[in-house]
């Protein structure tokens, strides 16, 4: 998994997963509970790497938001690039790389980014970057233990989703 | 030996592919089936660890989009795009198929969706259908079809309690539905918490609640194939999964052992079909490619396209089979009247109870069809057409989406407190809607890109519509009124329509159109038994043949339509095979 992101990408990923899922008094937050391992081993993987996606060229920007992802980026160059542009729009607007920014300009910054207004390379639209961002960090807070995250299953068992399990006695209503 | 030159080439092996494939063989047709995707020979423990929530994010056993998509342009005007991944919808690849993948609701037509243009004119008159419209009655009746939906609610065990039995109305079935010679061969599953609620709610507003006919089985159940299954464990993980414990019918379980156990059934998995030869009216065999891209040709004497309705239409196209819709004079069929449907969604959300969402599966809960095909006057409405409102319990778990209330944040603090305050606290109330066959909606070929052997992919032109939107706002009413009538802490209502059709969303697997049937050559692909008008030993099967999406699931009449198809297929076939 070495290589998959840089290590500057490693650490802005990082505070992310904690701005996602903020840490609190009720269960630990993105970065404890194991997202960034989560989001390495994706991007290692055949997902992240691009398999099963179309990736025959022409590559034409949408017209409109009925189109999906029309960018020949994997997610995994899509997530290299897409990080190292949140740390070159912090820098230039909020003075530092991302994870030296305290946590509230981090949020401003991902709010940026929400909006589509965080210069990202032609071929990657900050807001479907967004959007893939966040998923990817929620993934990795509510999947299977077994993907890197979810750490012991804790956020399920916060939430309190049983995780796979036989249901046949169950009324199917906890009062 | 019967594999080199079989009676019967089935291509792709899903619901259809599978019932058809079992039938021939039970009646003595050397048969082989060439599937894309991989095989899953149903041993135990073949769908292994299916019940993760990733891996169905991951689109596991959806049809590989790099080796094939489709392009989709929302009108005439605009370049098509690919679907670089599946999003709006994920039919299936592998043995299995889509059937590996539906939330497992099994349903009848009602009448009026086998003869929309005569039951319209009939009520509204002939100006109520709108311009461009293309509605065509089927050339067959649901009493032409009963017989074969009760023949595949026996082969799946479909459980649920009927309403209408030889006429005669039943307390606590759909009273809106088509008559059925008998009740289900099952029972129906257990009443969950949310549908529960959904059930004794609409009850007090007037509607006529019925239970979601299911292919999981609530009993344990020995079909009339002598196939064995158990019963459903309520695990939560029916959509976008198969089933761990046969549980749930799909082709791998029901109907596929049948066929291998015949001897006479051949399955060539990882083999892509790319084109039917034919010498103009008849069909000499099939071009595939195998796993490692060598290039065959295998003779028959009869061919069946079961390869979803995408599929079926581009191979139709690809192979010169047919005629070509012309979209600007109406001539020719294949491609025309492709069909859809949309979906919306309600949450109701309780501060103060939990419901055990991840609990049973899409297809275990309560319906209303008041508002679904011709159930109820549209006179003045602006829309024609309808479908059916629902609750069961959608969502596995938490990557399925937690509701919480409009306005709170997507991410960050905020959100990471209201979904632990509301996590499974939540009922879901779901509407289908009908999308009408439109002459600007069809399929065709792309001009651009192609597949990994270079060859075309399926381009389609479509975009929601008036009557989508009249629709939509329609049920959106009716569904905020159910509930509004639950007494809810807090709503999240419908999302809309968006301006135009997203294929990124999940909407709903449900394409239908392309290869249609009818009564008459002209204006359509297949005659109601599903043979081509144009080469009478092709067969085109599954849900390219409806005419138009409707408001009901088609699972349930696709699969009855195979039965019937594959008598077709085997009193033509069974005399032509040599002793």
């Amino acid at each position: 998994m070495t290589g998959i992101l840089s290590d500057t990408a490693v650490a802005t990923l990082g505070c992310i997963a904690d701005r996602v899922f903020p840490p609190d008094q009720e269960c630990a937050g993105g970065r404890e509970l194991g997202v960034v391992q989560y989001v390495l081993g994706q991007l290692a993987g055949p997902w992240g790497q691009g398999e099963r996606m179309y990736r025959q060229p022409p590559f034409i920007p949408p017209p409109h938001a009925g189109h999906g992802w029309q960018s020949g980026l994997t997610p995994a160059e899509a997530f290299g690039r897409g990080l190292a542009a949140i740390d070159e729009h912090a820098t230039r607007q909020h003075g530092a790389p991302f994870a030296a920014l305290p946590a509230g300009r981090q949020d401003q910054v991902l709010s940026e980014l929400e909006r589509g207004a965080v210069a990202t390379p032609p071929d990657l639209d900050p807001a479907q970057f967004f959007t893939l961002l966040v998923e990817t960090c929620v993934e990795g807070v509510f999947s299977d233990p077994r993907y890197g995250g979810n750490r012991n299953g804790e956020a399920w068992a916060w939430i309190g989703f049983p995780g796979p399990g036989e249901h046949a006695e169950t009324s199917g209503d906890l009062r | 030996m019967s594999a080199v030159e079989p009676d019967v080439i089935v291509v792709g092996l899903g619901w259809v592919g599978g019932i058809i494939a079992a039938e021939l063989t039970k009646a003595g047709l050397n048969v082989v089936g060439l599937e894309r995707g991989p095989d899953h020979d149903g041993r135990a423990g073949a769908f292994a660890g299916s019940r993760d929530e990733l891996r169905i994010r991951r689109l596991e056993h959806t049809q590989a989009t790099d080796a094939e998509t489709w392009t989709l342009r929302h009108d005439r005007n605009e370049t098509a795009l690919p679907f670089r991944r599946a999003g709006a919808f994920t039919p299936g690849t592998g043995v299995g198929g889509s059937s590996l993948l539906y939330g497992g609701m099994a349903w009848r037509f009602p009448e009026y969706d086998f003869m929309p243009r005569t039951a319209i004119t009939a009520r509204y008159g002939a100006g109520a259908i709108p311009d461009g419209a293309t509605i065509a009655d089927w050339g067959l009746s649901y009493q032409d079809l009963a017989p074969y939906y009760d023949q595949f609610e026996r082969m799946a065990g479909v459980g649920g309690r009927a309403g209408n039995i030889n006429g005669e109305i039943q307390p606590g079935g759909n009273p809106f539905e088509a008559p059925r010679s008998s009740d289900f061969p099952v029972p129906p599953l257990r009443d969950l918490g949310g549908p529960s609620l959904f059930r004794d709610t609409v009850r007090r507003l007037g509607y006529h609640p019925f239970p979601v006919p299911s292919s999981a089985l609530s009993t344990d159940y020995v079909n009339p194939d002598g196939v064995a299954r158990r019963a459903c464990t309520y695990c939560g993980y029916c959509a976008g999964a198969p089933c761990e414990f046969g549980a749930k019918a799909d082709a791998v379980v029901t109907v596929l052992p049948v066929a291998r156990r015949t001897g006479r059934f051949w399955v060539r998995a990882d083999c892509t079909v790319t084109e039917v030869l034919h010498d103009g009216g008849t069909a000499r065999g099939v071009r595939y490619y195998d796993a490692a891209g060598t290039r065959h040709e295998l003779r028959a004497r009869a061919v069946v396209l079961s390869a979803y309705a995408f599929s079926n239409t581009r191979l139709l196209l690809n192979s010169g089979l047919g005629t070509p819709y012309d979209p600007d004079t109406g001539t020719g069929a294949v491609g025309k009247n492709y069909g859809y449907n949309f979906g919306l969604h309600s949450h109701a959300l309780f501060a103060n109870r939990r419901f055990q969402n991840y609990v049973g599966s899409p297809a275990i809960g309560y319906a209303i069809a008041e508002y679904n095909a011709d159930n109820f006057d549209h006179t003045g409405l602006g829309f024609l057409d309808g479908g059916l409102i629902w609750t069961s319990n959608r969502a596995a778990g938490p990557l399925a989406g937690i509701p919480v209330p409009p306005g709170t944040p997507r991410w960050g603090p905020e959100w990471k407190r209201a979904i632990g305050r509301w996590y499974d606290r939540f009922v879901t109330v779901v509407g289908h809607g009908a999308v009408l066959p439109h002459r600007d909606h069809y399929l065709d070929l792309d001009p651009t890109y192609t597949d990994r052997y270079g060859l075309p992919l399926l381009r389609i032109t479509f975009d929601w519509g008036e009557n989508d939107r009249r629709m939509y706002d329609f049920m959106a009413g009716k569904v905020a009124g159910i509930v509004a009538a639950m007494d809810p802490d807090e709503v999240v209502p419908p999302a809309g329509l968006p301006e135009h059709f997203n294929t990124a969303a999940y909407q709903s697997t449900h394409n239908t159109g392309g290869a249609i049937m009818g009564p008459d050559p002209a204006s359509s692909v297949v005659s109601p038994w599903l043979r081509m008008w144009d080469c009478g030993n092709v067969w085109v099967a599954g849900g390219s043949a409806l005419p138009q999406g409707t408001g009901t699931g088609p699972t349930g009449t696709i699969c009855a339509l195979a039965y019937r198809a594959a008598h077709d297929i085997i009193r033509t076939q069974a005399g032509r095979r040599a002793a």
